[in-house]
């Protein structure tokens, strides 16, 4: 489909940039029956991967599982492009093993282009914002550059590093938010004038290397796992070729020549004032800031089938493009590299995003939301992730319906949510598994248990899916129960069930198969498979079998990790009304009562969280709360078992 | 070990802890006048204390008007007739100078228990409350008149019966300066934890990196051995306190008699405060129990000497270890031997013994009752009374013994039984307490007696931290060496993380921070009445 043109059009909401947030609060939108817009500065660039050309990795290739609980469209589509697929941390437990696809760039871009183009409800406005408009205190539309103007009560921003955005290369400067892109120049200052502190951040790609010129042969090459792990419930089934990586690392002779350009690069002389990710450094960073180190691992990754452009991870910078490339020639097969293109550094505005409620609604102005980058995130997971939550609330918005409240203990994508807004962060905001107080829980496995209540609740899955993931629930509740029931006997007077020998650590399911388990139950003579002396016929999927083992060989732990759940439910619940003043409180010490000014916590399960305060006025603040004849609504006095 | 059954339902919910347990009982009645006889007994002045907001009440208790702030006056002590109860000397503390940091009046009057008793009555009837246990050191401790730790330093004085006078007042005399010590060691401690669990963080989050992993993961290892080792050092200053100046009880019996079952029993309040590690065994060796008349005792399952998770006898954590990959039949049967040496000990040092029997096992007359528990060595004297002797030590004096009998429900015959203590400790849980903390009190009450120098450690010591502290120490020590286990690769490192989560946990709570309600619920009701 064409992008449109009008002078004025009316919309139940519109996204603003076609980046993977806008993308995903797009699909959220019109599944949820909103007539959606999406406005982006070129129409034929939605779905491009900026940087580099891959999708997941650790606790990222959760949040694409999640996206897909969701009915989200980037886990699909990592899987059709992707031309290598690895699991990583396998020498790790079930829980933060991870899936890391390399896609093919350019067929992701144009896949997902059409995709979203051709959603049901969706129209694509090519057009730079020029001004957000506002009736009073909420938002009624905007207007673009060239006249046309958009109504809709729901505006989701999601306009990546494209706000005021310079770019950095060496002492060389130009306008654009990515390579050959323009940049937003007007935008910031109308979400500026909402009332919205800004700040600048920077981010950087790598030089992009031609693989005509690189001598692969002497480098280690890293060819993916021969089975491709999905992201999807959905099915791919024109898989691309895989290819091959390479590994190779910098040495001395690339730090020394890095260190003796410091002054060159704009990060040192002052003139990029943003914070960069402190996750994904520039290797100018990395050398600077761990001396020590001989070398650091350089991944050359292919950016698709059809194109000779290398991806050198690790390599971000933004020095001089004649410095990027002596530095790259003196590692081990980049000798004679010639570059497609230098790296560079952008700078672009952000928002605080502690401006935004839970939902990522401007606490300014109704109706505006913002996702993605733009909330001071790196990573296409993590805007994605975004997008949909954006979306997700913005629709819920629409319907009049209440903002879904965060929940840590049910996805990453809401730890993200619930650390943006209300923790904050002054640079690019990367997830980890280490965000999460709940990792043992928080599994790719489990994805679509976990957020399928909030998926159904909101119109977020299309039959298919509804039908997919009950079936799977329903068939992995058979097979544990059938294996609860089925006994074996494992020594001369124990009798166990199947699923408790499957809880011994050295046993899988796997083992059993191949009776492999050191003769445990044979006493020595192990002929055939364990499987078959076990007498267990049926067959087992291997998704029911991973999760299987998960469960059992966490279970300790997962119980325990519930048992903190379920306190801190049972204080979260204590929500503090609108107005809240705790120096009403009895017997609350004045520190208490400054944190809680600074901190401004809405439950006690947060307020408990604050460092410094004393649990004798968790305690007491507590009781007040639940004596209050009226606390806010959301407290039921006889739920509440504080 | 005897099933976990009882111990996960067990005694729970019985009795005062529980009501005491939940801290809103505290909080709801602050200010609520209450009132409890503050005096030991046995002395020729008996005091009565009364605390609440408004007190202007009581004076009707009185012959004459109350005394002003700071000042007494001997005045009668009246009933709802008029006539005199006790005369008695009246003391007056204006709120917030007193010792619950409310209003509070002290009657001294008499040091008779049925005149106190009537006195308490009084102030019941016009609407005071008797206090719950630890309820005006709650008040104190709310209105900042003192610190927790204080508080807890104070109960520790009243509740060991033979605490001597120089222990007593250097526990007293503990000032905050001191605790600050152990608090700064224990912050400092809190950031090392943290930095382990940084490294450790870094190998999950950054897969790629393979020798920055190895870095990692050594770091974090050589930081968890130098908090373990501070760890115990803290833990031990409390342990020989504990071990000088408490009474120690020990559990004897064969394997599966049921000792760890009646530890559990026994320690009833003190469970909630130990949180069991999942996926592993935490039922702990030793508990602090509260005899009726409000003495601590140690109670020790000899059981636990033989595989216990993170004691200290087994710093390496090896019970974290899957069963495979623990040591071999030689190892065992070494870990049997030391465990055996180490009840001998423990027979030896302590003041009472309690045999746990299985009446299961021990219908057949003449079959040993510990079968294969080579330590009972004892002979019979006479129709039903023994005398221990054991055989390391023949010149040991004969000590107060208990006989129970445990699983009553598997009795062959109940001819065998009638005479004996026997029950089934998951159904008459409460009985069987009742029954051996009376029979473990009038075994020390004749101890408690005699001035016994010989018995006990000498030296005086104090502790740096509180049992609180601790018993929380205790639990991220056992958290250490799980996390230290899976470092080395017993288990997936993740769980590394999740141990050393809670260990801060548990440190932060030693340090009073992020303390939940219920500990601190806890922590009071364990105080003396009165207190």
């Amino acid at each position: 489909m064409a992008a449109s043109r009008a002078s004025t059009s009316c919309f139940d909401a519109i996204v603003v940039g076609g980046g993977h947030a806008g993308i995903e609060a797009a699909r959220a939108l019109v599944s949820m029956g909103h007539r959606t817009a999406l406005v982006s500065l070129k129409a034929n660039t939605i779905g491009a991967m900026s940087c580099n050309p891959a999708i997941g990795g650790v606790a990222k290739s959760h949040l694409v599982f999640e996206i897909d609980a969701l009915g989200g469209m980037m886990g699909h589509m990592a899987d059709r492009c992707a031309i290598q697929s690895r699991r990583l941390n396998m020498n790790k437990g079930p829980a933060v093993r991870s899936t890391r696809v390399q896609c093919d760039k350019d067929i992701y871009m144009r896949l997902m282009s059409h995709e979203v183009t051709s959603l049901p409800g969706l129209t694509v406005v090519e057009g730079e914002v020029a001004e957000l408009h506002s009736d009073g205190d909420r938002v009624d539309g905007l207007s673009l550059k060239d006249g046309t103007r958009l109504f809709a009560r729901a505006i989701v921003i999601s306009s990546g590093t494209f706000m005021r955005s310079i770019m950095f290369c060496g002492e060389g400067r130009s306008i654009g938010g990515r390579f050959g892109d323009p940049s937003a120049e007007f935008l910031s200052s109308s979400i500026a004038s909402f009332g919205h502190r800004m700040k600048r951040l920077k981010t950087g790609t790598p030089a992009r290397l031609d693989a005509k010129t690189i001598c692969f042969d002497a480098l280690q090459a890293q060819w993916g796992d021969p089975e491709q792990r999905r992201f999807s419930w959905r099915k791919t089934r024109n898989r691309l070729p895989q290819v091959c990586c390479f590994l190779t690392y910098t040495n001395e002779r690339t730090h020394e020549i890095i260190r003796a350009n410091f002054e060159k690069s704009p990060l040192f002389s002052g003139d990029i004032q943003g914070v960069g990710p402190r996750y994904c450094p520039s290797v100018e960073d990395k050398v600077k800031r761990f001396a020590d180190r001989e070398r650091h691992q350089v991944f050359l990754e292919p950016e698709g089938l059809s194109t000779d452009f290398v991806y050198p991870n690790g390599m971000s910078t933004s020095l001089p493009a004649n410095v990027q490339l002596e530095f790259l020639r003196t590692i081990q097969g980049l000798e004679r590299v010639e570059l497609k293109r230098p790296g560079y550094a952008v700078e672009y505005d952000s928002i605080d995003p502690t401006d935004l409620d839970d939902g990522f609604q401007s606490r300014f102005v109704k109706g505006l939301f913002f996702a993605g980058q733009i909330n001071r995130t790196s990573g296409y997971e993590e805007a994605a992730a975004q997008g949909l939550w954006a979306g997700l609330n913005a629709g819920r918005a629409l319907k009049g319906q209440a903002t879904v409240a965060p929940d840590r203990t049910r996805s990453y994508m809401e730890t993200l949510v619930w650390d943006l807004t209300r923790r904050g962060t002054e640079e690019p905001y990367r997830l980890f598994t280490s965000r999460s107080e709940y990792r043992l829980m928080l599994r790719e496995d489990n994805a679509h248990e976990r957020l399928f209540e909030l998926a159904q609740e909101n119109g977020l899955l299309g039959q298919d899916q509804v039908r997919y993931y009950t079936e799977l629930m329903e068939s992995f509740q058979a097979s544990k129960s059938r294996l609860d029931k089925h006994r074996v006997r494992i020594g001369p007077d124990r009798v166990v069930s199947l699923s408790e020998y499957l809880r011994r650590p050295e046993v899988t399911w796997e083992s059993i198969c191949e009776g492999s388990t050191g003769g445990l139950l044979h006493g020595g003579e192990n002929e055939g498979s364990e499987k078959e002396f076990l007498g267990f016929s049926g067959e087992i999927s291997d998704e029911i079998i991973e999760k299987l083992e998960v469960e059992v060989k966490y279970e300790g732990y997962l119980r325990r990790q519930e048992a903190e759940v379920a306190m801190i439910r049972r204080l979260s619940r204590l929500e503090f009304p609108e107005g809240f003043d705790v120096g009403a409180v009895p017997s609350v010490s004045n520190e208490t009562i400054e944190l809680f000014k600074k901190h401004s916590p809405r439950s006690l399960s947060e307020l408990s969280a604050i460092p410094g305060v004393t649990p004798a006025s968790i305690l007491a603040i507590g009781t007040h709360l639940k004596g209050r004849p009226d606390s806010g609504g959301s407290v039921s006095r006889e739920t509440i078992t504080f | 070990m005897s099933s976990s059954a009882p111990s996960s339902q067990g005694p729970q919910g019985a009795g005062l802890s529980s009501l005491a347990g939940d801290s809103r009982a505290y909080v709801q009645r602050l200010g609520q006048p209450i009132v409890a006889i503050a005096s030991g007994a046995g002395g020729s002045v008996g005091v009565i204390r009364l605390s609440g907001r408004d007190l202007s009440v009581f004076a009707e208790m009185f012959r004459g008007p109350l005394p002003g702030p700071g000042e007494f006056a001997l005045r009668d002590v009246v009933g709802r007739d008029g006539s005199r109860i006790d005369r008695a000397l009246v003391l007056y503390f204006q709120a917030p100078h007193s010792f619950s940091g409310e209003n509070v009046i002290e009657i001294q009057g008499h040091g008779v228990e049925s005149l106190l008793g009537a006195l308490t009555a009084r102030a019941c009837e016009l609407g005071a409350r008797q206090a719950l246990p630890g309820e005006f050191s709650f008040r104190a401790v709310w209105n900042e008149k003192m610190s927790l730790e204080q508080a807890e330093r104070l109960n520790e004085c009243y509740s060991i019966a033979d605490l001597k006078a120089k222990s007593a007042s250097a526990l007293l005399g503990f000032s905050d300066r001191d605790s600050a010590r152990a608090q700064e060691v224990m912050r400092g401690l809190l950031e090392l934890v943290q930095k382990a669990r940084g490294r450790v963080e870094a190998a999950i989050d950054f897969s790629e990196a393979e020798q920055e992993q190895s870095d990692d993961v050594r770091s974090a290892l050589h930081t968890i051995d130098g908090v373990t080792q501070q760890v115990s050092r803290l833990m031990s200053s409390y342990e020989n306190f504990n071990r000088a100046h408490v009474p120690t009880v020990v559990l004897v019996g064969a394997p599966n008699a049921g000792k760890s079952t009646l530890l559990n029993i026994l320690a009833e309040g003190e469970r909630a405060l130990v949180s069991p590690v999942a996926g592993t065994t935490r039922d702990f060796i030793e508990a602090r129990v509260r005899l009726p008349s409000g003495q601590w005792i140690r109670v020790i399952d000899t059981a636990g000497l033989r595989e216990v998770p993170g004691s200290s006898s087994n710093p390496s954590g090896d019970s974290a270890l899957p069963p495979s990959s623990r040591g071999g039949s030689d190892d065992h049967s070494r870990l049997e031997l030391l465990g055996m040496q180490k009840t001998r000990e423990l027979m030896q040092t302590s003041r009472v013994i309690v045999w746990v029997r299985s009446c299961e096992e021990s219908d057949l007359p003449g079959v040993a009752t510990g079968a294969d528990w080579p330590i009972d060595t004892r002979e019979r004297v006479g129709p039903g009374s023994w005398i221990s002797q054991p055989r390391p030590q023949p010149r040991a004096e004969p000590k107060p013994e208990i006989e129970v009998w445990s699983h009553r429900d598997l009795a062959t015959s109940d001819e065998t039984h009638r005479d004996r203590a026997a029950f089934d400790f998951v159904k008459e849980s409460a009985a069987c307490r009742d029954y051996i903390l009376r029979c473990i009190a009038s075994a020390l009450a004749g101890e408690f007696a005699t001035k016994d120098s010989a018995r006990g450690l000498e030296q005086e010591s104090v502790p740096e931290i509180t049992r609180r502290q601790f018993q929380l120490l205790k639990i991220a020590n056992d958290e250490l060496c799980l996390a230290r286990a899976c470092l080395e690769g017993a288990r997936p490192i993740e769980l590394c993380a999740d141990h050393l989560r809670q260990t801060e946990l548990e440190l932060n709570r030693a340090l009073g921070r992020g303390l939940g309600d219920e500990y601190i619920g806890q922590i009071f009701s364990q105080f003396c009445l009165g207190k």
